[in-house]
């Protein structure tokens, strides 16, 4: 499904994700765990096209996307639902679903519209509201069906449970198994280690912008990796080359 | 009194006219787009050329409206578009842009002012006590169509959505796919378009000089701050205000301070509401 290998970014002088390489398989939840400032989002964001490569290649179900552009890359099915969710306040719920199908003709916007609304009643229910009325979970639910709208093959979710209730977060967590169960790929940073148990089957470590343990999510956790990188007890291999 | 009301309303639709194109590139993009007035005078010219060479008013109408569309979208193309992630240089390629755009007129045209003549011309309509010139009344109905219009593109069609969407949070649009600098073309071609429109109304009451826009430039820059930088509601809401205001400090106070009414009318808004009207991030091209 998705296929990253050697993803640097770096700002001016400054590296932020250092030869970074991880999968994604369809119809799974893989998580990218770490600390603060370790590198997570700057990984989606550069795997999304958001920040500028040094180095590195995306390939998507076989197909080798690294110098497409966002807008290939989400019509290339690779959605990307940010932090902080990032709707428009100002839209409606229904408006701010439909920018997330862009480009796309009228008849696919309305037939996929139907499907999240199936999915989600309530989203439907108050599709006429402003977005910025949400609640945060409510916010979040619509910023992944906002996701969904482009149809993508492949999420990439940057801390949804943020600023969530428990709660929300639950909900978050359900909607997130039901999107993997459809058969979607969904690469997920997430600081919450409860959600992160619940839903990925298998995850990635980084710490100070590079990998630094893969496995399953028991074996992370078995192993100590995870509460190494969260209290910055990882380390960089030494063969890595940092 | 009903007289000063109607050309206040009048004076308000040219200024919402004018006003909204600004806004909504400042919604959009950021900047505070003081070529306006440039592409004003050079639809008021092409509109006037295409008259003098014998087109019937329409066609003259509709070739200043494209003029304006053409030369608003090759501002951006050319020299917004560049400076787009450096909000200091905007003003200033702003003015230097301005200063090309009059000074193409200048040297085409000359210093000296042109009578941009309508069929509607010597049209008079009398209600009661108020008389309505047919330049004033076919301003007004432009102002009313034009704005229509665009509030049928901003809220029924997916690309005025894409560009409410890019007014709100830029990156977040880029995030899903949309064509930003798509947008940036859009609102451009929007402005220049209203520019037109606003040059063949505002034109034949005036004339058609290469400094004929920098007055109502200056109340259009009022008025969006009235309304709230990117607003396009707030514009349309703070263009009736202050034409209505201007009208009544005119006729009731001193006609020579016309334009200072505006200003004390800014200044006593801005001190209840900072922001202007409308003003929040949610708002911005709405």
């Amino acid at each position: 499904m998705l296929t990253v290998e050697d993803l640097t970014v770096a700002f001016g002088p400054t590296t932020a994700v250092r030869g970074v390489t991880l999968h994604a398989a369809p119809g799974t939840v893989t998580g990218i765990l770490g600390a603060n400032g370790a590198g997570k989002s700057t990984t989606l964001l550069g795997i999304h096209g958001r920040v500028p490569r040094s180095s590195g290649r995306i390939v998507l179900d076989g197909q080798d996307v690294t110098g497409h552009d966002t807008r290939a890359l989400v019509r290339a099915g690779l959605a990307l639902c940010p932090e902080n969710r990032r709707l428009f306040p100002g839209l409606t719920i229904e408006d701010n679903l439909l920018v997330g199908a862009h480009g796309q003709g009228r008849k696919v916007r309305r037939q996929r519209l139907r499907g999240i609304y199936d999915r989600f009643g309530w989203v439907h229910a108050r599709r006429a509201e402003p977005a910025g009325r949400l609640s945060g979970g409510q916010q979040q639910t619509v910023a992944i069906a906002r996701a969904l709208m482009s149809d993508p093959r492949l999420v990439l979710l940057d801390e949804p449970s943020s600023g969530l209730s428990p709660v929300a977060v639950d909900e978050v967590g359900e909607a997130l198994r039901d999107i993997a169960r459809a058969g979607t790929a969904v690469l997920l940073v997430e600081q919450n280690v409860r959600l992160v148990r619940q839903l990925c089957s298998t995850a990635w470590v980084i710490a100070h912008g590079e990998i630094t343990a893969h496995g399953t999510v028991a074996e992370l956790f078995a192993a100590g990796a995870v509460s190494d990188a969260y209290l910055g007890k990882a380390t960089v291999p030494p063969d890595s080359g940092s | 009194m009903s007289q000063v009301l109607v050309n206040g309303l009048f004076l308000g639709c040219l200024f919402a006219v004018v006003a909204v194109g600004l806004t909504l590139v400042y919604g959009v993009m950021e900047v505070p787009n003081f070529a306006h007035a440039g592409v004003i005078v050079l639809a008021a010219y092409a509109t006037w050329a295409a008259g003098d060479a014998g087109a019937p008013f329409a066609l003259a109408a509709l070739a200043g409206i494209a003029c304006g569309a053409v030369v608003s979208v090759l501002t951006e193309v050319l020299a917004y578009r560049w400076v787009v992630d450096k909000p200091a240089a905007s003003p200033a390629v702003a003015l230097g842009l301005l200063l090309i755009l009059q000074n193409t007129a200048l040297r085409g045209y000359g210093g000296a002012g042109r009578s941009l003549d309508t069929p509607y011309d010597t049209v008079l309509f009398r209600i009661g006590p108020v008389t309505l010139p047919g330049v004033k009344v076919a301003l007004v109905l432009l102002a009313v169509l034009s704005l229509a219009a665009l509030h049928l593109l901003l809220s029924r069609t997916s690309l005025g959505r894409a560009m409410r969407a890019v007014a709100q949070d830029r990156e977040a649009a880029a995030m899903l796919g949309v064509p930003i600098r798509r947008q940036y073309t859009l609102a451009f071609l929007i402005a220049g378009l209203l520019g037109g429109v606003a040059a063949i109304a505002y034109a034949p009451t005036f004339q058609v000089s290469p400094y004929m826009a920098d007055d109502v430039l200056l109340s259009a820059f009022v008025v969006v701050v009235l309304g709230g930088l990117g607003s396009v509601r707030g514009a349309v809401t703070g263009a009736l205000v202050l034409g209505v205001a201007e009208s009544l400090g005119s006729a009731y106070v001193s006609s020579a301070y016309q334009s200072a009414f505006g200003f004390l009318l800014l200044v006593l808004v801005l001190v209840r509401w900072p922001s202007g009207l409308r003003s929040t991030d949610a708002r911005r091209v709405a």
